[in-house]
């Protein structure tokens, strides 16, 4: 619920953001490549989500719209066909989709009509990095090194393995398993895109270079092989703040060492 | 040289009864207020004791004053780093049970107590919670030696006594007590006014009255702190710390402080001083042992030309140079060097000088006859009851010398006096004694004039403050001229 209210703080100020900007004549076919492409093609086969030739067949118009606008919600709310769905394909989220009615509407009829294939070209697998690639990735990840064009660091926002301090960010997904969840060529397409909701504002102007894409696809992987958990700091936090304040009080009993404790004379006016 | 005035103090406690009229006197001009009912501007104190607050001579305990760091001073417990540390928590701060929780009683229980078997009792009310209360302190809760082992023995200056000396000091042939009536010194280096963050409090450059801003004020309290004489005191219904302001409002239209003015035993002298305030670093900070000389070095002759010509170039009015030449202050102190300042060892060159006390001597068993009296009635310093040391450590930095010249003047004088007027003492051995002190018997008469038998204006030389001079170097006063006389204090509400 407080995730939701968050993410819902988040949407409506970023609805906000881009609601100033000058609406752009909207494409559909664009709009798929940047918004869709990662997860999903059309008649290519299951890429991390599912197949969309012919989904208008499948589902009413309604349920798409629906869906696509915010396939979270629908799933909590327990439509059955969603649940199954997120099911099927290993409860992975499909992010919300900031379209209006008529876009989707737009958007499905670009389907429907076969899509154009936009080539995406080929990415180098992660399986070939060298160590270096993967200490790049992790430099960059961790905001050691900037990216070229200024982008903030992922750690910011993500977290990852147990690498940064007390667990780094919080404020999105954790990644440690984001290889084994999108395929090598969807990892390097989400990075070269970087669609999702929040990043796409982040990152408009800020895009990756080719180099960055695979070296954080590298350091995404090793991280994803050696299958290191991220320790859980939010029980943590209670212990912290309870020793912080511990530590504190000694701190401060030390540095006034010195202070008067006792009246001179006692409240039965006897004299110390 | 820069030659500034001061209106400063004597106090002469061989005159002394410890009636507490000044106190009263005080309190019912200045602090019968709430949140100023526990604040004793004027307070009288029976020595040995702990005095008021309890133990303030302990600066272990309230770290006021200043001490000597290399060549300089730095302030005890508060100052520019200590301060910032401190400054949201004073951890030196007497608290309301140092001083005493201020009460009055519930007189209307008198008349509407229903009728019983006892008279009816006013309670104990506390003025600070306005519930009833047990009283077990008050601000001279030790006076007249009550209490003695509880207070007497917990003074702070029996520490320079050894064991046995201290033991002595109670025994009953020696028991002795003697009055020290206290207000705020108006100090020449006051470590209130270097400790305010907030630079509220400002010694007034025409008389040397020190004085804080209550719109300036805001409560940090490190001057309760750093006066070592524990002479500011914090008003909790306002919100902003006061002092003794010597009157100034009296002071301004020619009268005596409350206090001075009601004093039953007329032991209080007021009077300008001129000092030179080039020295006051110097002094403030130079070896312990030469404080009291040098204080003294630095009041000045106001009839030595070059002082009159160099104050005058300071803006300092003929009229108060004129005042500062019979001022009693400049006799006592630096004349007849008879009246010294209380703990000087704080740093803080004090403007109110005590004479000491000349106690009884001690007494004795003769077979069964207990007596006071040997065959002289006044005998030797030594003879005293109170030790030299112990009234040097309140007076004169623990230099027992000093305390010893004053004593045997006084004595030499009493004896030179009673061998005029009384005639039972031969007055070869009376120009002996004055001789030995190296008195004339002009300055003895005079001691003795202005001891004994001064009226009010020889006591108070109260200098012409000039507030006309001083206002205009503040305010345009021509801009207000005519708007004096009938008018509207505010202006009229319309709607």
């Amino acid at each position: 619920m407080k995730r939701t209210r968050k993410f819902m703080l988040c949407l409506m100020i970023m609805s906000f953001l881009v609601s100033l900007q000058v609406k752009a004549a909207f494409n559909a076919s664009q709009t798929f490549d940047k918004k869709c492409s990662s997860c999903h093609s059309i008649g290519g086969g299951v890429v991390k989500g599912p197949d969309l030739k012919g989904v208008s067949d499948r589902r009413s118009e309604e349920w798409l719209v629906r869906f696509i606008q915010s396939a979270d919600s629908m799933i909590q709310s327990g439509d059955p066909e969603a649940v199954k769905l997120y099911n099927e394909y290993d409860q992975k989220d499909m992010p919300d989709q900031r379209l209006s009615d008529s876009e989707v509407k737009a958007i499905l009829e670009f389907i429907a009509g076969g899509g154009e294939q936009v080539d995406v070209g080929e990415f180098k697998s992660a399986t070939k990095a060298s160590p270096e690639d993967i200490l790049k990735g992790r430099s960059l990840f961790l905001g050691e090194v900037s990216f070229a064009k200024g982008g903030p660091a992922c750690l910011s926002c993500h977290s990852v393995g147990n690498y940064g301090f007390l667990g780094g960010g919080t404020l999105a997904k954790n990644l440690t398993h984001i290889y084994s969840d999108y395929n090598d060529k969807g990892l390097s397409v989400a990075l070269s895109k970087l669609a999702f909701p929040v990043m796409e504002e982040v990152y408009a102007d800020k895009s990756l270079t080719d180099d960055e894409n695979f070296q954080i696809k590298a350091f995404l992987y090793s991280v994803d092989k050696e299958g290191v958990e991220p320790f859980n700091f939010q029980k943590k936090f209670v212990f912290l703040g309870v020793g912080g304040v511990v530590v504190l009080l000694g701190v401060i009993d030390l540095v006034w060492r010195k202070r008067r404790k006792k009246s001179v004379r006692n409240t039965h006016g006897g004299i110390r | 040289m820069d030659i500034r005035s001061q209106v400063s103090m004597v106090f002469h406690l061989d005159k002394c009864i410890g009636c507490h009229t000044c106190s009263i006197a005080c309190k019912n001009v200045w602090t019968d207020r709430k949140g100023a009912e526990y604040m004793w501007w004027n307070n009288v104190e029976t020595k040995p004791g702990t005095g008021y607050p309890a133990k303030w001579e302990n600066q272990e305990e309230y770290r006021g004053g200043w001490e000597k760091k290399g060549k300089g001073i730095e302030l005890k417990g508060a100052g520019r780093y200590r301060g910032l540390k401190n400054i949201f928590h004073n951890p030196s701060l007497p608290v309301l049970d140092d001083y005493y929780e201020p009460w009055t009683y519930r007189y209307e229980d008198l008349f509407n107590a229903p009728e019983g078997e006892d008279q009816p009792t006013a309670r104990t009310i506390s003025l600070v919670t306005g519930e009833p209360m047990e009283v077990n302190a008050g601000p001279n809760w030790d006076d007249d030696l009550s209490g003695s082992p509880e207070y007497a023995r917990k003074d702070p200056n029996l520490d320079v006594l050894n064991e046995t000396q201290r033991e002595a000091m109670f025994q009953v042939e020696r028991l002795m007590m003697f009055y020290l009536p206290r207000i705020c010194n108006h100090c020449l280096n006051p470590s209130c006014v270097a400790s305010c963050p907030s630079g509220a409090i400002y010694k007034r450059g025409e008389d040397g009255v020190v004085l804080i801003n209550q719109d300036k004020c805001r409560a940090w309290r490190m001057c309760v702190t750093a006066c070592p004489y524990k002479k500011t005191y914090y008003n909790w219904n306002t919100g902003k710390s006061e002092k003794c302001v010597l009157c100034y409002p009296r002071l301004e239209t020619g009268q005596a402080p409350a206090c001075m003015h009601s004093c039953v035993g007329r032991i209080r002298y007021l009077g300008v001083t001129l000092y030179d305030a080039d020295l006051i670093q110097e002094v403030a900070s130079c070896d312990e042992e030469d404080i009291i000389n040098k204080q003294r070095e630095m009041i000045l002759d106001p009839f030595d030309p070059k002082v009159i010509e160099a104050a005058r170039a300071n803006g300092i009015h003929d009229s108060v140079i004129e005042s500062a030449q019979r001022s009693p202050v400049y006799k006592f102190v630096k004349q007849w060097k008879m009246a010294l300042p209380l703990h000087a060892e704080y740093r803080t060159l004090p403007m109110l000088f005590y004479v000491p006390p000349l106690l009884p001597v001690m007494g004795s068993l003769t077979g069964d006859t207990y007596q006071h009296a040997m065959e002289q009635f006044f005998l030797g310093v030594e003879e005293m009851r109170v030790p030299i040391k112990y009234l040097a450590s309140l007076f004169s930095v623990g230099n027992e010398g000093v305390i010893r010249d004053v004593l045997k003047k006084m004595m030499a004088i009493r004896f030179y006096r009673r061998a005029v007027s009384a005639k039972d003492f031969s007055m070869d051995e009376a120009y002996k004694m004055l001789k030995e002190v190296a008195l004339d018997e002009e300055s003895a008469n005079a001691i003795y004039r202005l001891t004994s038998i001064a009226p009010f204006d020889e006591r108070f030389v109260i200098p012409p403050m000039h507030r006309e001079e001083a206002i205009e170097l503040l305010r345009a006063t021509e801009t207000t001229k005519g708007d004096a006389g009938f008018g509207h204090r505010e202006a009229p509400e319309r709607i």
